[in-house]
């Protein structure tokens, strides 16, 4: 009787703690993040922005006097009738400016014009303060 | 060696855990924060200018020196731009990022902005290379 009670007598459960090992998580982890802060790409893309006008936008009345024509070429800038240099037409723009009242600036790009012609002129007229600005294409 | 009977009740640690928390948040942010590479399609030469910073979710449209057009960093003729616009048309607020080469003729640029015009992707940005002050 002894044994058998003995051997049938139900075995003590015993609490095993059960662990979590997070060593390798955070071993990854860190190796992940180490291979992020490495390969990511820290350039911040630089630009000149412009809202162009929608096809179903009506027509703007401005006064003649608001208008500044501005006609890139590929060694300079045509405005108001005279060749200008970059240094010049940023003198000329911010002086229209300062005496103009919501003064808009149209641009004339013929198609052959380098394309860094309008570029530029977009970033003169930023540099001068206006804000206004109206692209053509001038054929020319 | 006798324990405590107060030292008995206490559980060993590791710091594991918490470093793994720590390593988990970290790279979170990181992935979250930083700014991945645009689609490039082609090199080219950008101009100068006094720029902003252009937002990373952007379209973008690269110009070759040749006249070649990709959209979205993939080779693409005008008929696939339109295409691909008119399938856009809910995304229509995100700005569109012309790459183009500097000794482009114009033709060339003003074609894509009629294009973006005529799908009503109106906020254009031409990437260029900061200008250095004079």
């Amino acid at each position: 009787m002894y044994w058998f009670s003995r051997k049938n007598k139900p075995q003590q459960k015993q609490s095993r703690l059960i662990e979590f090992d997070t060593t390798p998580i955070a071993d990854l982890s860190f190796n992940l993040l180490i291979f992020f802060i490495v390969t990511a790409s820290f350039i911040i893309r630089q630009g000149v922005f412009l809202s162009l006008p929608s096809l179903s936008a009506g027509t703007v009345k401005v006064e003649p006097s608001q208008v500044i024509e501005i006609y890139p070429q590929d060694n300079g800038f045509i405005a108001d009738g005279k060749a200008l240099d970059r240094k010049a037409l940023l003198q000329y723009l911010t002086v229209r400016k300062s005496q103009t009242k919501e003064a808009v600036s149209i641009i004339y790009m013929k198609p052959t014009i380098k394309y860094e012609r309008l570029v530029d002129t977009l970033s003169a007229i930023r540099e001068s303060g206006l804000s206004r600005i109206s692209l053509k294409y001038n054929e020319r | 060696m006798v324990q405590s009977p107060f030292l008995k009740k206490l559980r060993s640690f590791s710091l594991g855990a918490s470093a793994a928390d720590m390593a988990m948040l970290l790279l979170v942010f990181f992935m979250a924060t930083t700014s991945t590479e645009p689609p490039k399609g082609v090199t080219v030469e950008l101009p100068t200018a006094v720029t902003q910073g252009a937002e990373q979710d952007s379209i973008y449209i690269s110009i070759s020196k040749e006249g070649a057009l990709y959209f979205d960093g993939k080779d693409s003729s005008i008929d696939d731009i339109k295409d691909q616009l008119a399938i856009r048309q809910n995304e229509k607020d995100r700005i569109v990022s012309i790459t183009a080469d500097k000794d482009l003729p114009y033709s060339v640029v003003a074609n894509v902005i009629n294009i973006l015009r005529q799908y009503d992707f109106l906020n254009v940005v031409f990437i260029s290379q900061p200008r250095e002050e004079q």
